[in-house]
């Protein structure tokens, strides 16, 4: 256990840190977040200097925890330098993926952190304004943000020539208004100038022109949180943490008839069965499908090989299906695959941008239509080569990845639990719905 | 009166967030929504006035996002989440109970002008579903039968939402040490 | 340059073209939606999904080989959107393997879905691009026939297509189908980029998205933009339609013919479709120099006029009535009328829309006849052709741009030129079938640069809202204005900060040009400080003439000799007029030949002979734009009767004075052109050199002027919808109005050149004290009237 990689949080090596705040009393202030050695990080950064800071994370192997997984540090490798122009950081805080709900309360009990890893991002890029796109709904996390932001801006955490070393910083907050699409980078811009928030063609790059058309990065929350520990901790700390193409440690959520469903910090690569298990307390009903890191990841069969699988980026990709942001959801067997699929293409449907055909048509029309047909009783035979027809028609060919994310968990469901989608269709059944023991 | 006649502080603070006054539009639809419950044409045009803007710009942008409302709602705008998460927690029976309840639908407001009612998507709290949020307050959580009812009782009262007492379990954020957090 | 394979042709294109023209440029053809020329690609349709690979280059540095010792094409996993998508160098293009048809075919089913199936009664069937993309593209049987003796499927779509309005009037002279709409965003992308006048927009998200404008009273619509009919054009289906040529025709019954609006002096290309001898419907003549593949309303929607009312044979008054003869009686009743009338005394006045041609002739007989009446209607004071003309080239490269007058109305098509300037756009470059069709530097918005653009005008025009500095004077000021730029002066009140700031610009700009509108051009002494501007700092510049072929005409001397009348005034013996002229000018003359399409009560009171005149659309001929650049004029099929232009008309003149017409035919006039005067040819600008110009004395400006403010519709227009659109008000600010006792709303009596005429007053804040304003609608444009209000009326 004390040798190599740390891969469970069982593991007495393992310290969680990005959550090691969360539920304390007051952990929201900035005198406790100095009581445990906050803002040494950016201090620490500064005296490094932004190329150094940049290579420690780079080293660290931290992957974007947004869901798509991109190397952080090359992200930030890719900002233009000394261009003169105004730079921006943003923080992607429109958590907004069904089963995720991580970076709720990083903002909510530890936005200190969350500061402080965007004062380290802007050191990195050279950026002196960050935006804070926090999803409209948060409004916990707005009043905790916004207070965090305007206690550090009087006592001088942000603002001009910080801590004595001419490092300038500034944080606004923007809130959101209701769109899913404002967590895809480009439609987050847009929706920060003022937009409807449909995704922009790239390139340009955001590096390249981002906000206002100015070199701009676009980090998730937990990315920006990690940074924090890496460089007051080290890369080699992080890396010591995780499988070989997946460093370090992450936020796990949760959700679905558990014992304990909430937020779990482990190393990655820790299996499904601890974190359903040893964390969660084990399902409260049989499961049938485990959907491991949010609505968009397509759903793997509850079974023992699933169980034993480490939760990393490979891994799963090795499963057929995503790490995404470790939104795990574990759908009951009470529940029809095909009701639990037509919710999530409901939602993809609801959160389409409409800019292009295959996802406006295809995922907001067909495709809703279609379930709707088969869950109410009303499919025919052919119904389903249809709709996997369908899938390949619009998988990969959309403008942005809400249309992937719509195709993924259907066809990952048509691949385990087919003969649900066929008995549906063929016996005219429709679904029967699955909180009757609601009350 | 316009709106904003009497928060040219608030519009010179929101102004200096950004370098163009555009990227005012999001806050100053935010502002009249939670203030008046809805975003009328006319305050749409005011908006657009004050920044220069088609008022069409103004109702692309505002009817993009599902927060703003076209259409007036109760004092109190009950926002049910119906994903995933909570659906399996049981959201469209709360749904369904509290059409029953209330008597209305999506678009209706109470007679008595308190309620009105909107199935909305993932609101990020999958752990604690089923969840329905008030305005813009902070979510209500582990919404059962019983924590509904109390809910809309004691907003009838006009108890402010912190005040009221829902019976049962609120949902907790969990630590891997096992240490449970109440959230 | 960047050499780029498509499927088994190489070819080489400039660094950045997409792939999309890299595609046509090589002769393969690629489907598309969205893209559209002259508007920034976007990527969201899908239909021009093509497959891309590109060679790789290996450690050593040196590309990766393939089993024959060429660069291995690594070929991307994605299909890529050949439209937003940059070539690069080596890069290969598939466009005909069974994966991009595959996803092509695809596309167009995602597409037709919620399209309904009611192209027998849309009036796009036929030039639908919908329908043609269908055919070639969607139902590749490979993918859609079940087996092999099954039919194939034509969609596998079993649902209600989504039902929303059909029938949504989005202005009197558009309709939108939301039923139709493909959501390819052309319309809105073309509002907010090409007039900036962001007008339209998509509503709501996802299915439900849809495209509206802003609801005024009762639920009306208004698409408040000069130039709104373009996106009936780039429509790619029948979601918009013009209401002008609602149900008019089916596209393949029209006989379309390419032509020269006569609109305005920008000299746009049109296309003109007319069905048995009616002129149905007026759609944009791409001309990449000129007017691009845009056209003001004023050119698209004002053509009904043409089909009503016309003079359809020669008239001549026996017995004070009019009666209709033929063209051999009505020259016999010149003759006898003519008869005593020295030659010297007969006047020759064509309209401004008169082609080179008819010019040419008119100036041929004047001499022949050696009398000095001779002009043109809408003639300004200041000859256009006293300035070195810029070209719309040039005013996209110029670094700053100084409007004195309001191009929006005057000459529409410079509003969109400056668009573009202010976007800093470049011209397009030219592939081998023509304007790029997803031209990547083109971007969706992109803020506008107000360093370039400085605008002055005597009322708010709309393209202040680009410019760096801006001011509204009084009519009158523009000499002080140009006076004060030259340093010669102080600056009006209130202006001195906009002017100081255009002067500096103008100082330290290496290529500038000017623009003057017509109330420059009118007032001599304005011309003459805008002339030494212009030579001061190496300005070209653009005149907003209100004659369409001011600088042509001009060129060939058609204005008044020593002694002559000018067409503002009376004087002739006897006239040949092409147009209706004013009372008092018919009243002065003897006898009067009018050469007309539509007469009135006037034309019929004193005309002693009329002659049945075509419209400028069924000329055939040249004009000259208000960049010199030589332009043509096809004859359109619409039905006239008898009717003949200028040059058939003069030549009937000149034999009943019993002199050798100098011009008999319009094929005769255009030789003589080419040869005697050196025109260019078709599309080549006509080097004139600048005419030295003996400023007239301006005349006092009246103590309460009636400005005549520009419009880009013209008197003629007014029937049918334009009319409805079109509200002729006289405006003033609530000072002015309040110190002539106007009351908003009342109806007044105004004597104008067109006679007496009731008008709407209109109190808008904002436009300068000292003076009322009057839509011009036609040659007067930019003068200024004495108000003689007649009738005070009640509101």
């Amino acid at each position: 256990m004390s040798q190599g990689p740390i891969v469970s949080g069982k593991d007495p090596r393992f310290v969680p840190t990005l959550y090691a705040q969360v539920g304390k009393p007051g952990s929201w202030t900035l005198d406790y977040y100095l009581s445990h050695g906050g803002y040494e990080a950016i201090k620490k950064a500064i005296a490094m200097g932004q190329d150094a800071v940049i290579e420690e994370v780079k080293k660290s192997g931290l992957r974007g925890r947004g869901g798509a997984g991109f190397p952080t540090g090359l992200k930030w490798s890719f900002m233009p330098k000394n261009t003169g122009k105004q730079h921006y950081i943003a923080c992607n805080a429109d958590e907004s993926e069904p089963g995720s709900f991580k970076d709720r309360y990083l903002m909510e009990d530890d936005p200190h952190q969350l500061i402080e890893g965007m004062m380290i991002a802007g050191l990195a890029i050279q950026a002196t304004k960050g935006y804070l796109y926090i999803r409209g709904e948060y409004r916990r996390a707005y009043d905790r943000m916004m207070g965090a932001v305007k206690e550090a801006r009087e006592r001088g955490y942000l603002g001009k020539n910080l801590f004595g070393s001419g490092f300038e910083f500034e944080i606004y907050i923007h809130r959101g208004a209701g769109a899913y699409i404002c967590g895809e980078e480009t439609a987050l811009m847009n929706s920060l100038e003022g937009l409807r928030a449909n995704p922009r063609q790239k390139p340009p790059f955001p590096a390249q022109a981002g906000l206002w058309g100015k070199p701009t990065t676009i980090n998730n929350v937990e990315s920006l949180c990690s940074a924090v520990h890496i460089i007051q901790r080290g890369a080699d700390w992080f890396a010591s943490m995780g499988t070989e193409k997946s460093k370090g440690h992450k936020l796990f959520q949760v959700s679905g008839p558990f014992k304990r469903p909430g937020v779990y910090e482990l190393p990655l690569g820790t299996t499904f069965r601890e974190l359903l298990y040893d964390c969660a307390g084990g399902p409260t009903e049989p499961i049938q499908a485990l959907i491991p890191g949010g609505s968009s990841c397509p759903p793997l069969p509850w079974n023992d090989e699933t169980l034993d699988t480490p939760m990393d980026y490979e891994s799963l990709v090795a499963k057929g299906s995503l790490l995404g942001t470790g939104g795990v959801i574990g759908i009951p067997a009470s529940m029809s695959m095909v009701d639990a699929m037509w919710n999530v293409t409901r939602f993809y449907g609801h959160e389409s941008c409409g800019k292009c055909t295959p996802c406006r048509e295809g995922v907001s029309g067909w495709m809703v239509n279609l379930f709707e047909k088969i869950g109410t009783g009303q499919g025919q035979p052919g119904d389903v080569e249809i709709l996997e027809n369908m899938l390949d028609q619009i998988e990969g060919r959309s403008f942005c990845a809400l249309a992937d994310a719509a195709c993924w968990p259907v066809r990952g469901s048509l691949k385990h639990w087919r003969h649900q989608f066929v008995d549906a269709v063929e016996h005219g059944k429709a679904v029967e719905r699955a909180g009757s023991r609601w009350g | 009166m316009g709106f904003f006649d009497d928060k040219q502080d608030w519009l010179a603070e929101t102004f200096a967030q950004y370098p163009e006054r555009r990227a005012a539009l999001m806050p100053m639809l935010r502002r009249v929504q939670q203030d008046e419950g809805w975003v009328s044409p006319e305050r749409q045009e005011e908006i657009g006035q004050i920044l220069g803007l088609t008022a069409t710009e103004v109702a692309g942008v505002m009817s993009f996002y599902s927060y703003y409302q076209a259409l007036p709602t109760g004092k109190y705008h009950l926002q049910v989440c119906a994903t995933l998460s909570c659906a399996i927690g049981g959201a469209d029976e709360l749904w369904d109970e509290l059409v029953n309840e209330l008597q209305i639908l999506r678009g209706d407001v109470t007679d008595d002008g308190l309620f009105s009612i909107q199935k909305v998507e993932c609101l990020g709290s999958c752990h604690t579903a089923p969840v329905i949020q008030v305005n813009d307050e902070p979510y209500v959580e582990c919404v059962t039968k019983a924590r509904l009812q109390a809910l809309l009782e004691g907003l009838r009262q006009g108890k402010k939402l912190e005040e009221i007492q829902l019976p049962g379990k609120v949902g907790h954020v969990v630590h891997n040490r096992g240490d449970e957090v109440q959230a | 340059m960047a050499k780029v394979t498509v499927n088994d042709r190489t070819i080489e294109v400039p660094n950045g073209t997409s792939a999309m023209d890299a595609i046509f440029h090589a002769g393969y053809d690629v489907p598309l939606f969205c893209a559209e020329r002259y508007l920034s690609p976007v990527g969201a349709c899908r239909m021009c999904l093509v497959k891309t690979g590109a060679p790789r280059k290996g450690p050593d540095g040196s590309f990766i080989l393939d089993e024959n010792g060429q660069p291995k094409i690594f070929w991307a996993p994605k299909l890529a959107a050949s439209c937003v998508t940059a070539v690069t160098d080596g890069m290969a293009i598939d466009t005909l393997s069974d994966e991009v048809k595959h996803a092509q075919s695809g596309m167009v089913e995602l597409t037709l879905f919620n399209h309904p199936l009611d192209c027998p009664t849309c009036d796009k069937g036929g030039a639908c691009e919908l329908q043609d993309r269908s055919y070639e593209y969607g139902l590749v049987e490979k993918f859609y026939q079940p087996g092999e003796l099954e039919l194939p499927l034509y969609t596998r779509y079993e649902m209600t297509r989504r039902h929303v309005d059909k029938h949504h009037t989005l202005s009197e002279f558009i309709t939108l189908d939301r039923e139709r709409c493909i959501h390819c965003k052309r319309c809105i992308r073309y509002f907010e980029e090409v007039p900036g006048d962001k007008v339209l927009d998509f509503i709501e998200r996802g299915v439900h998205t849809f495209i509206n404008t802003e609801e005024i009273e009762g639920h009306q619509t208004t698409l408040p933009s000069n130039f709104s009919g373009n996106i009936t054009d780039i429509c790619p289906v029948g979601a918009l339609l013009d209401r002008t040529a609602r149900f008019r025709g089916r596209n393949w019954e029209y006989d379309s013919v390419a032509t020269t609006s006569m609109d305005d002096a920008s000299g746009s290309g049109i296309i003109a479709d007319t069905r048995s001898g009616f002129l149905e419907r007026i759609r944009a003549q791409e001309r990449r120099e000129v007017n691009e593949a845009w056209i003001s309303d004023a050119a698209r929607f004002g053509h009904d006029w043409v089909n009503e009312g016309r003079v359809t044979r020669p008239l001549v008054r026996r017995d004070g009535r009019l009666v209709e003869v033929t063209w051999e009686e009505a020259q016999a009743a010149i003759k006898a009328g003519l008869a005593g009338v020295p030659q010297t005394r007969i006047g020759i006045y064509l309209p401004g829309g008169a082609t080179l041609e008819e010019g040419l002739a008119a100036v041929e007989l004047a001499q022949t006849l050696g009398t000095p009446h001779r002009d043109f209607q809408g003639r300004t004071e200041t000859p256009a052709t006293a300035f070195l003309a810029a070209s719309f080239d040039e005013l996209l490269d110029a670094q700053f741009v100084l409007v004195l007058g309001d191009p929006s109305e005057e000459t529409p098509i410079v509003h969109l030129r400056l668009s573009e300037l202010t976007r800093g756009l470049k011209p397009a470059s030219k592939l081998s079938h023509g304007t790029p069709i997803a031209d990547l530097n083109i971007k969706e918005n992109v803020p506008r640069d107000r360093s370039k653009l400085a605008l002055f005008s005597p009322y708010p025009a709309q393209l202040a809202k680009w410019a760096g500095a801006s001011g509204t004077h009084r009519p009158g000021q523009e000499a002080a204005l140009l006076a004060a730029l030259l340093g010669q002066g102080e600056a009006p009140a209130g202006l001195e900060e906009a002017l100081e700031w255009a002067r500096k610009r103008l100082a330290e700009s290496q290529k500038s040009v000017l623009i003057l509108g017509a109330n420059v051009l009118n007032a001599p002494e304005a011309a003459t400080k805008a002339k030494q501007l212009a030579e001061k700092t190496g300005a070209k510049v653009l005149c907003l003439t209100p004659a369409a072929n001011a600088r042509g005409l001009e060129a060939l001397g058609l204005y008044p000799a020593k002694g002559g009348a000018a067409w503002t005034e009376a004087g002739p013996q006897a006239v040949y007029y092409g147009y209706a002229p004013t009372e008092e000018q018919l009243k002065s003359a003897q006898f009067r030949i009018l050469h007309l399409t539509h007469r009135n009560a006037l034309t019929d009171r004193y005309a002693d002979v009329i002659l049945p005149n075509q419209t400028p659309y069924e000329k055939r001929g040249q004009t000259v734009n208000l960049e010199g650049r030589v332009l043509p004029l096809e004859p359109v099929s619409i039905d006239n009767g008898e009717a003949d232009g200028a040059v058939a008309a003069l030549a009937v003149l000149a034999e009943a004075i019993g002199v050798k017409p100098p011009v008999r035919l319009v094929r005769q006039a255009t030789k003589l052109l080419a040869e005697k005067w050196k025109l260019p040819a078709l599309m080549g600008r006509w080097n004139i050199k600048p005419a030295s110009f003996q400023p007239s004395v301006s005349s006092p400006q009246p103590s309460t002027p009636v400005y005549l403010r520009p419009t880009m519709w013209r008197r003629e227009q007014l029937t049918g919808a334009v009319a409805k659109v079109v509200r002729v008000a006289l405006e003033a600010s609530p000072e002015v109005a309040r110190a002539h006792g106007l009351i908003d709303g009342a109806t007044v009596e105004l004597e104008t050149p067109a006679g007496r005429e009731k008008v709407t007053v209109k109190l808008v804040q904002g436009l300068p004290s000292g003076a009322m304003y009057l839509p011009a609608l036609g040659p007067w444009v930019g003068r200024s009237l004495e108000a003689r209000i007649l009738v005070g009326g009640e509101a």
